[in-house]
């Protein structure tokens, strides 16, 4: 028997304590990196206060950060499937996915939502794009959307 | 709701500069929060082809419409304080006459923006085959606005085309002291001095690239232009990588130098489809010496 897997507390907007190996969350958060390394997290009695994700959020995360530590020998292919069904979530949870990830400074999660947000735009009409990140006014005057279909006929 | 166009500005510019070109100008039309996105995005990229879509006999009002976006970007970025990172432009030369002052004015509003890097190409495309009637188009050089050199906090320059510097840029003060990577190419220069001098007023220098640079004399200007026949580059202490091609007599004193590529005539012809049979009466001399 080795030693205990040594745990961390992170704890969602909504108070609840999600308990995560440390090294997972080490190896693919900046700021909880920084956080062990410096000393400032006390494994006794500390808990990392995560106020602006929630627990759905909070846990999706460390299904990721947990996949990618103990999964990353799986051949390439294998891996991108697994993101891809893992970044199979609406518009709003995707952003919740982008806020969260980019507050915890998470690389290969924020370069993941990058490329699925590039192709929800490659090649699709102006329309359709407004279907998919749910816009539902444009907020442009009926002439301003006029004048931009008139001078950039080749973006529509 | 939108709520991906409500992200903090930071991780929209982050999504905008992962995009192709093509689709981050396109964010502009999605609606209003976008394009205000994208007018405060540092970074501009102004390809013709991108702008105003394909060439067309209406090229004169497309053209006005690619004049409006840049100085609609330009302005809203100075409105705001906001610096411009980086200032690409990419247009065929065959308009330079009528885009001229345009130009003059946007490299003037880029330089006193703090801008990092200024990439000016005035180059027909590699996939251009002239008109469909077989004529050529007739282009005028662009004299490029000499406050581009005063620029300190530029570290990329990149010159390609249909360009010209004269004989006043001698009485101009270089200011690039920041800049790393210079590229010339295809430049049409009064002096054969010119690119020397400019080179040694930039002591950071780690990458150099010069192609094929013509010289022509102002004073006689029926006689033909000729390449650029020699290059002495002295005390480039940081330089690293330099490709140099279509000039015959190179001298270079770079103690750090890692990559040199050197060619006496422009290997970049060969790709675009003249035959290389063309150059087989070209002697090649070009000397290295430390």
């Amino acid at each position: 028997m080795g030693s205990p897997v040594k745990k961390i507390m992170l704890c969602s907007s909504e108070k609840e304590i999600f308990s995560v190996e440390e090294q997972v969350m080490v190896q693919h958060s900046v700021i909880i990196n920084n956080m062990i390394e410096d000393g400032s997290y006390n494994h006794e009695e500390s808990k990392i206060p995560l106020d602006c994700v929630d627990s759905k959020t909070l846990k999706k995360v460390i299904d990721y950060c947990t996949h990618h530590t103990h999964h990353h020998n799986d051949n390439q292919e294998d891996l991108e499937a697994w993101d891809a069904q893992f970044l199979n979530v609406d518009s709003n949870g995707l952003y919740d996915l982008l806020m969260a990830a980019n507050y915890l400074e998470i690389r290969n999660l924020l370069d993941l939502i990058y490329g699925t947000i590039k192709n929800m735009i490659k090649g699709k009409k102006i329309d359709e794009i407004r279907r998919i990140f749910n816009i539902k006014d444009h907020g442009f005057t009926p002439e301003e959307e006029e004048q931009n279909r008139k001078e950039y006929p080749h973006f529509y | 709701m939108d709520r991906i166009s409500v992200l903090p500005e930071a991780i929209l510019h982050d999504i905008l500069a992962r995009l192709p070109e093509k689709d981050a100008a396109r964010t502009s039309v999605f609606s209003n929060e976008w394009r205000d996105t994208w007018y405060s995005f540092p970074i501009l990229s102004i390809r013709d082809k991108i702008i105003i879509g394909s060439y067309s006999p209406q090229i004169i009002s497309k053209l006005d419409i690619l004049i409006g976006y840049v100085m609609r970007r330009l302005l809203k970025l100075r409105d705001q304080s906001l610096t411009i990172k980086v200032f690409k432009l990419d247009m065929m030369p065959e308009h330079n006459k009528y885009m001229s002052h345009h130009f003059d004015l946007w490299m003037n509003m880029v330089s006193e923006s703090c801008v990092e890097v200024l990439e000016l190409c005035l180059l027909y495309s590699a996939t251009y085959r002239g008109r469909p009637d077989g004529t050529e188009y007739r282009y005028d050089q662009y004299d490029l606005p000499l406050c581009v050199f005063e620029v300190r906090s530029l570290t990329k320059l990149v010159l390609k085309g249909k360009i010209r510097l004269n004989q006043s840029f001698f009485n101009h003060s270089i200011k690039l002291f920041s800049l790393r990577t210079l590229c010339l190419r295809e430049l049409l220069l009064e002096d054969k001095g010119i690119i020397e001098h400019l080179i040694s007023h930039c002591p950071l220098l780690e990458d150099l690239t010069v192609y094929c640079c013509l010289v022509y004399n102002r004073k006689n200007p029926f006689r033909n232009k000729q390449f650029l026949e020699s290059l002495f580059l002295h005390g480039l202490q940081k330089l690293k990588e330099a490709d140099i091609q279509g000039i015959q007599e190179v001298y270079i004193d770079a103690p750090n130098l890692e990559n040199l590529q050197l060619c006496s005539f422009p290997l970049f012809w060969i790709s675009d489809q003249i035959e290389f049979r063309q150059f087989h009466k070209i002697e090649m001399f070009a000397s290295v010496e430390h």
